[in-house]
Order: structure tokens, then C-alpha cells, then sequence
């Protein structure tokens, strides 16, 4: 299967003075993107968002300006650092669906699967507001594995799973990367595996 | 649109103590139409007519001040909610006019109560209330973006003065209430496109300075 180069970067320096390594990703990687100050990943998120503006270097996504590149390429949830006000989950997996035009049953069982499977399939009758963080994280996580799309940033998987938890998030993972997604693991802690690394730095 | 619908969810959920309050602001009113039903002094309607008047401009600054401390929430909780809603798709424009437009729909509810208090309806009151409202949530993203709340506090008081007393500096109220219809329309346009565009540069530029950790 040929790769399509997902994302590309050379020299990059972003607002703030933050740095990317060069790094050209290709579809199917999986990458650790990683920095020594976990706050800085945020801005990460932000860049391929399309919400940093780059102040000298080039990068694209699929040979796009970031800016230009549709939401639904990117799939992102950080439900631990904040949250809307909802009635259930199930509300906010509904909306999720819409938003990218797939079909609500569809993205409903995924989140399902993937939450059970990760150990996770008490949240479904949770409130937001009473959920641990690592039960946030573990929704986080379920909710951008249940949407297919181009890239996906997951923050801290594997942080709060147990072994055989992260085993089956491992086996997943290696599913989206196959199918011709490319993974980004967000996280201070090296991942089991990875294929390349990100390293969000400031400029001296 | 359906990311839109998640933004007003959250924020009629959020803000219970404000619809508590709309729901006091409407017994007040309500209270005062009737209060001729039961007292026969004019002096002592006169006076309760007074004092709920004032009592009801007060509790509607500060509903409306609380209405956007929860719309505009504190630099660290904007940076992830506007990164929450973007992978959602909406742009930071789409936000910000949602928002604009939801505190500018509580703000016309409000009038609302405020005319069954008056029992008459003026156009110029809701204009000088849309005013008001773009004018403090203008005041509180500059406030955001130099990390300062004082300023969104003290320039939100003498906003408050104005309505009883103009302050050339800040939107004339005795001029918008004098004015005929065509040369109010003309000035409040022209306020509110300044106070879109100076809210929606703060905010963004506010927004930016979080994101990249310079706040």
C-alpha cells in the first residue's frame, strides 16, 4: 500500500517561539509527540488545529496549508481540561456524529466497543460532572478512536489503562494505523511503540 | 449547527442562579403592576414604582455582568474550550457570534420584564440595552486580553452611570434615548459594528496570547 504524506514540517517556529521537530509523516505512522514541559503540548493540539499561526517554516497536512485543511481531517477531544454541560454522554456522541455527517448508531457502538473495551463502559451512565480524570481521559480517548478520520491526537492513552486494557487500545491502534490513519500519541511517557517523534520545543 | 446547539445547551444549563434571577426580575415587575390593587395611596405607589425601578436596573447589570462572566470564562478554561469546539467545526468566529448573539437574546428577555414594569413598549430601551450589553462584553474580553479584571469592574460602573447620567465617553444614553428612531439606529449601529469588531480582535488576539502560553 503507498503512503500519502499525512503531515510535513521543516524548520518550524510558531507564535510563542515554540519549535517542531522536521518530520514528514506518512499515512498508516504512528507518532509520539512528546516535549519537556506538558503544557506545550497544548499548543501542539492548537497548530493542527489551525489556531497558531507559524512564524517561519513551512507545514502542511496532505500538501494543505493548515489552515485550510477541513475540521473532520482531525480528530481531537480533551475532556479533562474542559467539558460542555450535558445531560449524558450519549448526547455529546450524538452531536460528535452530526458534526461529521456519519450516521449517530454507527459512532454510538464504536464509542461503545471501544469504552468496554478499554474497561471503561461504566461512564456511559455517568455524569460528566462526577467523573474521575482518568475516566475522562478513557472517554477522551474512545471518542476520537470512534470517529474515522485522517489524523487523530490522543493524549495520554495509555496513562490511566491497565495491562490488559492497553493491550486492547495497543490492538486498535494498530487497526486505525492499517487502515491508512496516522495516530498521534500526545503524551510525556514513551509509548510501547512508535514509528516517529515530535518534539514540541521553545527556541533559545 | 450542531456543535451551535451544544454552546446554548451549555450555557442555559450553566447559568441557573441567572435564570433565578430573570425569574425575580418578573415577580418584581409583576408585583408592582399589581401593587395598585391593594394600596389606594398614589405617594406610596409612587415611591414602591421608584424603588423597584431602581432595584431592577441594578439586578439587571449584574445579571447581565454575570451572564457574561460565564460566557467569557478565565483565559486558561478559554483556551481548551475554543480548541473543544474548533474539532467540533466551529470556527473562533462562529464562537464568538454565537456567544454574542445568546447574551444579546438574554439581555432582549430581560427588556422584556422591564416593560411589564414600564407597561409600555419602547424601541429605545432596546436599543440602549443592546448597547449595554455589547458595550460589558467588550469590556470583559479587553479586561481578558490585559489580564486585568479592574478594568472590566470600574468601566462597568461608570457604564452603569451613564444610564442615568450621560458620560460623553462612553455611549451617550441621553442622547440614544432622545434622539429620534432614524438617528438612533444610525449611532447604535455604528457603536455596536466598533464594539463587534474591538470585541472580536481582544478576543481573538486574547484567545492567541493563552493559547501560546504567554498569559
Amino acid at each position: 500500500m503507498s503512503s500519502e504524506k499525512l503531515f510535513y514540517s521543516r524548520g518550524l517556529c510558531l507564535e510563542g517561539g515554540y519549535t517542531l521537530g522536521d518530520v514528514s509523516v506518512l499515512s498508516g505512522d504512528l507518532v509520539w509527540v512528546n516535549s519537556d514541559n506538558p503544557m506545550d503540548l497544548d499548543v501542539f493540539v492548537a497548530f493542527i488545529l489551525g489556531l497558531v499561526k507559524i512564524k517561519e517554516g513551512r507545514a502542511n497536512i496532505s500538501g494543505k496549508e493548515i489552515k485550510d485543511i477541513p475540521y473532520d481531517v482531525v480528530s481531537y477531544f480533551d475532556l479533562v481540561n474542559w467539558h460542555p454541560r450535558l445531560a449524558s454522554i450519549n448526547d455529546l456522541v450524538n452531536i460528535l456524529a452530526h458534526s461529521r455527517r456519519l450516521q449517530s448508531s454507527f459512532v454510538l457502538n464504536e464509542f461503545k466497543r471501544i469504552l468496554n473495551g478499554i474497561g471503561a463502559g461504566y461512564a456511559l451512565n455517568l455524569s460528566l460532572d462526577k467523573m474521575t480524570r482518568a475516566t475522562k481521559v478513557m472517554l477522551s480517548t474512545a471518542l476520537v478512536m470512534s470517529i474515522p478520520s485522517l489524523i487523530m491526537l490522543l493524549i495520554d492513552p495509555f496513562e490511566v489503562l491497565d495491562k490488559e486494557s492497553g493491550l486492547f487500545l495497543d490492538a486498535e491502534i494498530k487497526n486505525i494505523v492499517n487502515d491508512g490513519s496516522s495516530v498521534f500519541i500526545l503524551s510525556s511517557t514513551e509509548p510501547g511503540f512508535y514509528n516517529k517523534s515530535i518534539k514540541v520545543g521553545i527556541k533559545a | 449547527m450542531s456543535a451551535v446547539v451544544l454552546i446554548i445547551n451549555d450555557l442555559l444549563i450553566r447559568n441557573r442562579s441567572c435564570w433565578f434571577g430573570f425569574f425575580l426580575l418578573f415577580v418584581l415587575a409583576l408585583s408592582v403592576r399589581l401593587l395598585p390593587s391593594f394600596i389606594s395611596d398614589t405617594g406610596l405607589i409612587y415611591l414602591a414604582d421608584l424603588i423597584s425601578r431602581s432595584l431592577w436596573i441594578v439586578l439587571y447589570v449584574i445579571l447581565i455582568v454575570l451572564f457574561v462572566n460565564d460566557l467569557v470564562l478565565d483565559t486558561h478554561r478559554l483556551k481548551y474550550e475554543l480548541m473543544f469546539y474548533k474539532a467540533l467545526g466551529l470556527g473562533i468566529f462562529t464562537q464568538f457570534f454565537t456567544k454574542l448573539i445568546i447574551l444579546l437574546s438574554y439581555a432582549l428577555i430581560l427588556t422584556a420584564m422591564f416593560w411589564i414594569l414600564l407597561w409600555s413598549l419602547e424601541i429605545k430601551y432596546v436599543l440602549l440595552i443592546l448597547i449595554l450589553c455589547t458595550f460589558i462584553f467588550m469590556m470583559r474580553l479587553i479586561a481578558l486580553y490585559i489580564n486585568n479584571l479592574w478594568i472590566y469592574y470600574s468601566s462597568l460602573l461608570l457604564a452603569a452611570i451613564s444610564v442615568f447620567y450621560p458620560i460623553y465617553i462612553y455611549p451617550n444614553t441621553a442622547y440614544v434615548l432622545k434622539a429620534p428612531i432614524a438617528e438612533a439606529i444610525l449611532y447604535i449601529s455604528l457603536y455596536f459594528t466598533l464594539y463587534i469588531l474591538l470585541s472580536l480582535k481582544f478576543y481573538l488576539s486574547s484567545w492567541r496570547r493563552e493559547c501560546i502560553g504567554l498569559n
